[in-house]
């Protein structure tokens, strides 16, 4: 990989005790904010026990990997951070890409104050991690995104700089999971009790086989067996990264995407939530899924763009309709301005308010926008002059596309599309379009 | 010149004229020597291939080793730190003898950054020792990171004398005050490889094994007074929780240990202590709540502090933890009896586990501390569902509903005990066809083979030559399916496939020659490789088969069944036959509407013409359960003679047959379907009925034994091998080879077109009639690791989804001979046969209820699953005899070819309190089972009793076996049985 990202950091995060209570800090770096701006929040954590459990979990998921080599399990990469409307969000995911974990610290899990609002890239180092360990039920906490006082550091500076490999599946992972959460339904709660049940039907190792989420008499369970009404999981050992948390939640809800290509667990603990998506599969991460491609296939005037960009702030509610009528767009398209703002970083979503948010992931917007490799293939197939529409009426469009080899056939019938070639045999659709419909599609567009 | 002057003192390794020459160079030399320099390094690494003079042949590189080092000394002194990062990877620079000469001259602003990078790689050269850099930082050329030292302070205490054997010198450690002082704590600090730096070391013989101990240095160290006892004690409980690997988390959990902290300083590291315990670790959890358990009785307990972490550890895995945890309530209990009502509380978070031990030592907690309060009750409450039996009638005034009100409701699903078979969507469209032929080569869907056939059948006339290059993707996804390497997913079926779809394009572009071309050109690429790899490799066979003489390497007879449905298949289209291939399912697991049977056949007689043999007799065995009335009314309409009869025989439940049986195979081939077990008078003259009755039940002789074998082993005395007997534990069946006629069928091979004239109302001699073979004949799983078979089984399966016992009891002899299954290719076919086994409700005999119990037994979790679910299925359709299971398991673990442990886990886990109708079952089983196992008791029976015991309480039941009973009497002189028993009796 050619490209790297720095992770520039002007000091280290760190758990300080000041006085009788403890202030954890936390640095940032963006490689879009170049100016050192001032802190993002600053104020105490009204739970920072479970606070601090649900950043040790969302570490744990940073630095676990369910498919890649040691090697590339040395890259660690930062989880980032969204401060603003009254709401602090940290995310991450794993190296695979393949789960995806956020906390929520909602209003009432802090009292204090949100200097500025943004999303930032924050120093997870492993002596903080372990500090926050030592943080108990009875403590004060005080919580920094930033530095609030930056006279302290001499100007240019640098205590941390980290040299990764540009995590291209992570950011690419980063913005798909969005979408897949946006098409995830609200299937089962259980309580605590239930909880513990469930995950004590876990199978031990790493099962290669699905499992599936039953619930039997009153009790949850998992399964190998294939049911009906059963939430389909692949790869289930993921989820014990859920079990240091488990004996503190008050509630789970398990949210499966509707045609069950991901999962995501939300576990509730009052003002603070720890949800943890898995992708179909451990070896499958979310960013191959391929689930924006289509909206992406339409470009979006910049103009919009820098009108999301210029008017939201960190967390505020995304609102696809107001947008729309502001900016005087079709209200056909909406669907697609959310998929291609969301592929681009600008939006995520919360599964309880079932809305997206606006957030501007830290990294540079042209690197996002270059991470879609199926997307490219079609452009280059469209350049090649590789395809021919052989039938265009109202409700069927016909398609020949040189492939290796062999000349792949393509319909596109009442917005359903099928293609001759191996990917789409194989999926079916489920993981997104393929090259060949992408640049079928594009055509007809241009 | 430069560039030959460098050449020449590496090639002469002179040594001594390098640095002067080096000196000697100005910037804009240095620079164009770079350029030759990476050539003259390439030449010199690279590893090349030589041949010797007897034809060996090596790998080596032109440069003896100090070459190398001196090539990286001139890559050091003139490239960037990139380029020479790039050519000295090895770091050889530092292995020169005279590198801090160079240094003194020649140390770049990199080198710094350089050195300390080494600490993020996964290994570190060989010179990179802590002596070593701290030498080189000494002298200022090196400003080492923690990171970089921690990495190296593991080997410290270890050198190496001329015999290569390790030294103990701990002494080193006192060399520079710095160690002791900064450096050692930083092992506290970072994860290293401390825990075991000395396991794999050789030492000499004047070292003593308990010395070369890291834990022995430090605790000497601090007895000395040089290292801060306190300070180790706490830090090591901190590294201990810093989500270090399992093992040096474990490490220094030893070292807390190794230091024998005294009561006062556990008190006095209790803050830190209760940290720890949120560690992922049992054996650091374990160890800390030992540790807590001693001071727990002082004063000074921090008893909230520890309530804090309760939670955590009675929901714990480890059962260790949970009752330690347990220990400590007790403990506060007695002290402080104020709390009782919190701690009672947070104790009911241990119901949670279904263990008799835990649970009875919780009620006896509640039993003596109880206060009866509504919080206690309210928390008792939510946890009623995980009681077990013995809790809940010890509890029963502290519960809010009695005992017998808190009995399992019965399942709802249980009522619901038909099955809904999915409709299989139906090719309508030539374009559905067109994608379909595209995706049917990834055995995605165990109905391709029969869909894709049929499809091809139908719209044959549609597929005119301006269709061909629509096929163009299948065409050569067939062909990469057979020319490349075998996947993991793909069946013999797989390759059957490819090979018809082949052969049929083969005529179509006969047929369309000009529109044939782009297909042409696909067949000729994959002829031409396959002719070059026949050419190029001597143990190449030719991958491209033809589907009529199509075979696999075991020769299994059972793809002759598929094999017939394709061949059909493409004499259709050769011929231009339009008429259906019956046996094709519309529903899913295999099934075929009855109604759509009977359109199938209207057709055919409506044109006289009759079905294939082959193909009649599949879809005989595919007929679905439901619209038998609906079918029969309507072939009443549509269908008469013999069909008529055969059909009215398959679909009424109590019909008989009803002669003239002019096909006598299609006739017994429906009474074999309508119940295996069954017999027909009115077939008694059928040479059918002459075979075994094991053929169709799959009920072959079995038992489970331990088996006396010879096996080779290497005696090292006499250096060489030889037979020694050896025993194992093993489930045998006789699968009688002589009843399958597989050589009648290898013979059959050439018979498609000779069947297809065998009609059914052809009126031929007795003799002709009964040369077709009944479908049942075929099935054979001849080889011996069989591995590909597996992926194949589930189509085996549904063409008989009414009774797959046949190819259940072929499954059993080959996978289940070892409870620990011999390989992934067994555990693969178990869970193959089961996962099709479920969603199928047939009727199970002898070979059905051996499968599923040795798979109730076997190692493999998710086949234990897999079977206590087919149970659970079983007793929802009444179809399972669990005193059969029962007994079979009891054979089992009677003669140890499974350990009971594996039973009670899969009854814990998946079987026990599923519905009052599955407790019942599981008594049933279970008392077979007991009364199986030896009078002497085996290891694990205490759990079995348990479980029993659970059941019997559920059931509101008593011991009413009498053979039971005896077996408990003989069971009873066990100490740890005795009260178990007497509570049974009561």
């Amino acid at each position: 990989m050619s490209e790297t990202l720095v992770y520039d950091y002007r000091y280290s995060s760190a758990l300080n005790r000041i006085a009788e209570s403890e202030e954890l800090f936390l640095a940032k770096y963006s490689e879009v904010e170049k100016k050192e701006s001032s802190c993002f929040f600053w104020g105490k954590l009204n739970d920072p026990y479970t606070t601090s459990r649900c950043l040790i979990a969302l570490s744990n998921v940073v630095q676990s990997s369910f498919n890649l080599s040691p090697f590339q399990m040395a890259l660690l990469k930062d989880p980032i951070v969204t401060a603003g409307n009254e709401k602090i969000r940290f995310e991450g995911f794993s190296h695979c890409a393949g789960v995806y974990a956020r906390v929520d610290i909602l209003p009432e899990g802090h009292d204090g104050e949100f200097p500025e609002n943004g999303t930032t890239n924050v120093d997870f180092n492993q002596p903080m991690i372990s500090a926050l360990s030592r943080v108990g039920r009875t403590g004060n906490v005080l919580l920094s995104v930033g530095k609030k006082e930056v006279a302290i550091s001499s100007e240019g500076q640098r205590v941390v700089e980290r040299k990764v490999p540009l995590p291209t599946k992570w950011i690419k992972g980063l913005t798909t999971v969005q979408l897949f959460l946006a098409n995830a339904e609200l299937v089962f709660t259980f309580n605590k009790i239930q909880t513990l049940q469930l995950f004590q039907s876990l199978p031990n190792g790493k099962p290669k086989a699905d499992y599936y989420l039953i619930i039997r008499g009153n009790k949850p369970s998992f399964s190998p067996v294939k049911s009906e009404n059963g939430i389909c999981i692949g790869g289930i050992h993921r989820l014990r990264l859920l079990e240091p948390l488990l004996p503190l939640i008050t509630e789970l809800k398990v949210f499966p995407h509707t045609t069950m290509q991901s999962v995501t667990w939300q576990l509730y603990f009052g003002a603070v939530r720890f949800s943890l998506s898995i992708s179909r599969d451990a070896w499958r991460g979310f960013s191959g899924e391929g689930a924006a491609l289509e909206t992406l296939i339409e470009d979006v005037p910049d103009s919009w763009i820098d009108a999301v960009d210029k008017f939201s702030y960190a967390n505020q509610e995304f609102n696809p309709t107001l947008l729309s009528i502001e900016e005087g767009v079709d209200l056909k398209k909406v669907e697609n301005i959310t998929g291609r703002l969301s592929a681009m970083g600008l939006l995520g979503y919360d599964l309880d308010e079932n809305h997206f948010f606006y957030r501007r992931l830290p990294f540079k917007l042209s690197r996002i926008l270059s991470l879609n490799p199926r997307l490219k293939d079609a452009e280059k197939l469209l350049l090649e002059n590789k395809v021919e529409i052989t039938l265009k009426t109202d409700n069927r469009i016909e398609a020949r596309v040189a492939g290796t080899g062999v000349h792949h056939f393509i319909v596109i019938e009442e917005e359903r599309e099928k293609c001759t070639c191996t990917w789409f045999s194989k999926h079916q659709g489920e993981r997104g379009l393929c090259k060949h419909i992408l640049a079928v599609k594009k055509k007809i567009i241009s | 010149m430069s560039a030959e002057k460098l050449r020449s003192i590496v090639d002469k390794e002179r040594s001594s004229e390098l640095i002067p020459f080096l000196k000697s160079l100005s910037k804009e030399e240095k620079k164009e020597l770079g350029l030759t320099l990476k050539k003259i390094h390439k030449e010199y690494t690279e590893f090349k291939e030589f041949t010797s003079l007897l034809g060996g042949t090596t790998y080596k590189q032109k440069a003896s080793p100090d070459q190398v080092k001196l090539l990286s000394v001139a890559a050091f002194c003139i490239l960037p730190r990139k380029d020479y990062e790039k050519i000295d990877s090895f770091n050889h620079f530092l292995s020169y003898k005279n590198l801090q000469d160079v240094l003194s001259w020649y140390c770049p602003d990199w080198f710094n950054d350089s050195i300390n990078g080494l600490a993020k790689r996964e290994w570190l050269p060989w010179e990179l020792k802590y002596d070593f850099v701290m030498t080189l930082s000494e002298r200022g050329f090196l400003q080492p990171v923690d990171e970089l030292i921690v990495r190296l302070i593991p080997e410290i205490i270890f050198e190496r004398d001329t015999n290569h054997k390790h030294l103990f010198v701990p002494q080193n450690l006192e060399k520079r005050t710095i160690t002791l002082e900064k450096h050692i704590w930083l092992i506290f600090q970072y994860e290293t490889t401390i825990h075991f730096s000395d396991r794999y070391l050789q030492f000499n013989n004047e070292t003593k094994k308990e010395d070369f101990k890291w834990l022995s240095t430090l605790k000497y160290y601090s007895e000395k007074g040089l290292l801060d006892r306190q300070q180790i004690l706490k830090e090591s409980i901190l590294a201990s929780s810093r989500n270090f690997n399992k093992n040096l988390s474990g490490w220094f959990i030893d070292l807390f240990l190794f230091f024998e902290p005294t009561d006062s300083e556990i008190i006095s590291l209790q803050p830190d202590l209760l940290i720890a315990l949120n560690s992922q670790h049992s054996k650091i959890v374990n160890t800390i709540l030992s540790s807590l358990k001693k001071i727990v009785d002082s004063k000074e307990f921090r008893t909230d502090n520890f309530l804090e972490y309760v939670a955590n550890l009675l929901t714990s895995e480890t059962k260790s933890v949970v009752s330690s945890a347990l220990q400590l309530l007790e403990k506060i209990l007695k002290h402080d009896v104020n709390r009782s009502e919190e701690i009672c509380v947070a104790m009911c978070q241990a119901f949670i586990h279904a263990d008799e031990s835990i649970q009875n030592k919780i009620v006896k907690l509640l039993q003596k501390y109880n206060t009866k309060s509504e919080a206690v009750i309210n928390e008792l409450g939510r946890y009623s569902d995980s009681l077990l039996m013995s809790s809940r009638k010890a509890l029963d005034d502290l519960l809010i509903a009695s005992p017998s009100e808190q009995m399992l409701a019965e399942d709802t699903s249980i009522k619901d005990i038909s099955i809904t078979y999915h409709a299989v969507n139906e090719i309508k469209t030539l374009d559905e066809l067109i994608f379909l032929a595209s995706q049917s080569f990834d055995n995605n869907d165990p109905m391709h083979i029969d869909l894709l056939p049929a499809a091809l059948v139908k719209f044959q006339e549609e597929i005119t030559g301006e269709v061909l290059p629509k096929f163009e993707p299948a065409l050569q996804r067939a062909y990469q399916m057979i020319m490349n390497d075998w996947s993991s997913a793909m069946g013999y079926l797989d390759h059957l496939l490819a090979t018809f779809f082949i052969d049929v394009t083969k005529l179509w572009i006969v047929k369309y020659p000009s529109n044939g071309i782009s297909l042409r050109e696909i067949h000729d690429t994959y002829k031409k490789k396959d002719d070059e790899s026949s050419i190029r490799w001597s143990w190449y066979t030719t991958r491209i088969l033809q589907l009529e003489t199509w075979s696999m390497h075991a020769k299994d007879t059972t793809y002759v069944l598929h094999k017939s449905i394709l061949y059909n298949a493409y004499l259709k289209i050769k011929n231009k036959e339009l008429l259906p291939i019956l046996s094709t399912p519309t529903h899913t697991c295999g099934f075929i509407d009855p109604l759509v049977l009977v359109e199938r056949l209207a057709k055919h007689q409506s044109v006289s013409t009759l079905p294939d043999n082959f193909d009649f007799q599949i879809a005989i065995s595919r007929i679905a359960p439901f619209h038998h009335e609906e079918a029969i009314k309507q072939a009443k309409n549509v269908i008469s003679g013999e069909v008529f009869h055969l059909l009215n025989f398959l679909l009424t439940p109590n019909e008989k047959p009803f002669g003239p049986f002019t096909t006598s195979v299609l006739w017994f081939m429906v009474g074999v379907t309508k119940d295996s077990t069954k017999t027909y008078s009115e077939f008694q003259n059928l040479t059918y009925s002459k075979l075994p009755k094991a053929i169709f039940t799959g009920d072959v002789p079995w038992k489970s034994f331990l088996e006396k074998y010879m096996t080779s082993q290497y005696n090292y005395q006499k250096r060489k091998s030889e037979q020694v007997e050896a025993q194992h534990k093993i489930l045998r069946l006789t699968i009688n080879s002589s009843s399958h006629s597989d050589s009648k069928h290898e013979a059959n091979k050439l018979g498609f077109l000779d069947r297809i004239s065998k009609w059914v109302s052809l009126r031929k001699s007795e003799s002709e009639k009964e040369e077709v073979q009944c479908i049942y004949e075929f099935l054979t799983l001849k080889g011996q690791y069989p591995s590909a078979e597996y992926n194949d089984i589930q189509r085996f399966i549904y063409l008989f989804p009414s009774n797959p016992n046949p190819l259940l009891a072929l499954v059993t002899s080959k996978a289940l001979v070892h409870s620990t299954l011999s390989s992934e290719s067994d555990k693969k076919a178990l869970i193959k046969t089961l996962e099709s086994l479920v969603p199928l409700n047939f009727k199970f005999t002898e070979i059905t209820h051996v499968f599923i119990a040795t798979c109730l037994v076997v190692s493999d979790k998710t086949v234990r699953s897999f079977a206590a679910e087919l149970w659970i299925n079983s007793v929802k359709y009444k179809t399972v005899n669990s005193e059969q299971v029962g007994t079979i398991i009891g054979i089992h673990l009677g003669i140890g070819y499974a350990p009971i442990k594996r039973f009670t886990d899969i009854i814990s886990d998946n079987m026990i309190q599923i519905s009052k109708a599955h407790n019942l079952e599981l008594e049933i089983a279970l008392v077979q089972a007991l009364v199986k196992l030896p009078d002497a008791p085996p290891v694990g029976l205490k759990k079995l009793l348990e479980l029993y015991s659970e059941v019997l309480s559920s059931n509101q039941s008593s011991v009413d076996s009498i053979p039971l009973k005896q077996k408990l009497t003989s069971w009873e002189n066990s100490s740890t049985l005795k009260k178990l028993i007497a509570s049974l009796r009561n």
